[in-house]
């Protein structure tokens, strides 16, 4: 791959929070970290120039409507609170290294969204849009839970780009819903920090897009948090789908559950890469991945990659990838009983995403991955 | 009237020669046994005349009412009456068996030119019938056979077979892995079944199945082909003196 030259905007400098990082440095960093042999791993089956390109677009902010108990700040970065400033501090000392794109949307944009949750909100927060999205920073108060709707559809075409950055205190809660559905180029970093008792879940559905990459990266922080995803995804024909998602375990006594079923079509090119990390002194970790692919059609790449970095004996770890086509013995069950063999292909690709496609938004993604399903067993 | 014929049948899978020259005649209100030792083909018989993939027939033919069936695709002899109880039945995640019930119903009907069936009278009779077999109704939200015990299994074949109502039922050891009250639900089921319109070929292991389903021949089935006949008596003689002396 050539060499990557990212330029910082002439205006843009890091934040005063920033560390000590000059202008000039944070470049240098920015393009070290663009460059290192890891990020090309990372970025291996999805082309990085459309995604830089978005970097320097202008951001828009999130409308939405605020249900009771959240409140939503609109703020340059140099009049953020101390709070964020340290999480961001600290988060970005890290991401320079793993996300640099997403540390490089913060610096570029003159401000971010600050989400305060104090309580236990029932009404869901729906994001939607497809655009440019500042960097969001959702906080979430200990024992506060938070209902988070994300729905992109509609507007072909158009490029888009989330970065989401969710801190949770100790026993908060957070049930995340994501609909991705829309066709243009699309980047979605998604970094949680999951505290003390907190528990976090996802439930990603996506299709395929021109370009549609989806980073995420979940921390257990302190014992008793756990992390939950599970993910459905059907690439059509020519689309591509590049998931990339560590879960880390930094404390003891904590979990996490994970579950990806792919779909990909004739000719479509999806990538997953897993990796967990558990780190040194985490005893009674519990970390389970599932990611599983199946193939309607010929040519169809698929890139399923496990990673496994375990420092700690004491734990239970599971982790596994298939890609395969529909079991013959669920065929012939089917036709055993009178369901002919077409009409069976789109049941069971639909049973093998519908196990996946749960929470609020659970109807509206089957609604559209079981057509896209179905479309795609009858018409090919 | 002959249902099925079985004429001197030779299948192989994965290129192994399992059924060699089996003959079988099965005429509708009556029920055959099959019993055998373990490996004998009993499953691989059950499995041809389903239409499984993979297994080949080389020579001989099945005949079901009066045409060659060994051509047909699964869903063709689903859709003229054939119906096959698995000894494993699958599990299906994300296909309710309430919707699998329904789509099997409805191909089946649109293939013989019937009415599908409303879905509120379908929903209320297939409750009835999973409550006549001791199946807790709320199962059949669940996944096809999903987290279902080894006895649950068994018993939602034999709900499939109530519903769909085939005109020959093969039933592959449906006993196997039953307890006592099960078995006698199961038999039940089976009984119930049973009419002067249609046939059953009925797998066993043991010869306790055939204490409540009642049959009207007995077949012992060695080494790929029929090498007894009789009546329910050769059942408690095989039970007595176990297959050993056959060979
Ligand atoms: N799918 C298969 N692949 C390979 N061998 C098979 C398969 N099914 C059956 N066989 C072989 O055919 C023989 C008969 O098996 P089966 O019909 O299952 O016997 P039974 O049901 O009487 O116990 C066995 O030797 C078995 O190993
Ligand atoms: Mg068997």
């Amino acid at each position: 791959m050539a060499h990557v030259n990212l330029e910082l905007p002439a205006a843009a400098a890091p934040p005063k929070w920033f560390g000590t990082v000059t202008e000039q440095s944070l470049n240098q960093q920015l393009n070290g970290a663009l460059n290192h042999k890891m990020h090309r791993e990372r970025w291996k089956y999805t082309r990085v120039p459309p995604v830089l390109a978005l970097l320097k677009e202008p951001g828009a902010p999130f409308e939405t409507q605020l249900p009771e108990g959240v409140t939503l700040r609109h703020v340059a970065h140099d009049s953020m609170d101390t709070p964020a400033q340290v999480f961001f501090g600290e988060a970005l000392a890290e991401t320079l290294q793993h996300a640099p794109e997403a540390t490089a949307w913060l610096c570029y944009q003159p401000n971010v969204q600050v989400l305060d949750v104090e309580a236990e909100v029932s009404e869901p927060l729906i994001l939607k849009g497809a655009a440019l999205h500042q960097p969001l920073i959702i906080r979430l108060a200990a024992n506060a839970s938070l209902d988070l709707h994300e729905i992109y559809d509609g507007n072909e075409g158009s490029s888009q780009l989330q970065s989401i950055w969710i801190d949770m205190q100790p026993g908060s809660r957070v049930q995340h819903s994501r609909n991705s559905f829309t066709t243009g180029t699309h980047w979605q970093y998604l970094r949680v920090n999951i505290g003390r008792d907190a528990t976090y879940h996802l439930h990603n559905h996506s299709a395929g897009a021109e370009l549609r990459r989806q980073d995420m990266q979940l921390i257990c922080a302190a014992p008793g948090a756990h992390a939950e995803v599970t993910s459905a995804a059907f690439i059509g024909s020519k689309t591509h789908l590049d998931q990339q998602i560590t879960v880390e375990h930094r404390a003891a006594h904590t979990t996490s559950e994970q579950t990806f079923h792919n779909i990909a079509a004739g000719g479509a090119k999806v990538t997953f890469n897993g990796r967990i990390h558990i780190h040194e002194h985490c005893a009674s970790v519990d970390a389970n991945l599932s990611n599983k692919n199946l193939s309607l059609g010929d040519n169809a790449v698929i890139n399923t990659k496990p990673e496994l970095e375990i420092y700690t004996d004491d734990v239970k770890c599971s982790h596994g990838a298939t890609v395969g086509s529909l079991d013959q013995d669920h065929l012939f069950y089917c036709a055993s009983r009178g369901i002919a063999p077409q009409q069976a292909r789109t049941l069971l690709s639909q049973a093998f995403l519908q196990v996946c496609t749960l929470g609020p938004l659970a109807e509206s993604a089957q609604q559209f991955l079981q057509q896209q399903a179905q479309s795609e067993v009858e018409g090919g | 009237m002959t249902l099925l014929d079985v004429k001197d049948l030779y299948a192989e899978v994965a290129q192994q020669q399992i059924l060699k020259g089996l003959n079988l005649k099965v005429n509708a209100g009556e029920v055959h046994a099959i019993m055998g030792p373990n490996g004998s083909g009993k499953s691989t018989l059950a499995n041809v005349l389903a239409g499984r993939p993979g297994y080949d027939v080389t020579a001989g033919d099945v005949v079901f009412e009066g045409h060659s069936i060994v051509d047909w695709e699964a869903h063709d002899r689903a859709h003229a009456g054939v119906f096959l109880a698995f000894q494993y039945p699958v599990e299906i995640p994300g296909v309710s068996n309430m919707e699998f019930l329904k789509a099997s119903i409805d191909s089946k009907a649109f293939a013989n030119d019937e009415a599908q069936p409303a879905a509120a009278g379908f929903i209320k009779e297939v409750r009835k019938l999973a409550q006549s077999l001791d199946l807790n109704p709320e199962f059949l939200k669940r996944g096809v056979n999903e987290g279902f015990s080894g006895g649950e299994k068994k018993r939602n074949e034999v709900l499939q077979l109530l519903l769909l109502q085939p005109r020959l039922a093969v039933l592959d050891e449906t006993d196997s892995g039953l307890d006592i009250d099960a078995l006698q639900v199961v038999a039940e089921g089976v009984n119930r079944f049973r009419s002067d319109d249609n046939g059953v070929v009925l797998i066993t292991h043991y010869q306790r199945l055939l204490e409540y389903i009642v049959p009207d021949f007995v077949h012992v089935l060695a080494d790929g082909r029929i090498v007894q006949s009789g009546d329910k008596s050769l059942a408690l003689e095989l039970e007595e003196k176990g297959y050993a002396w056959l060979t």
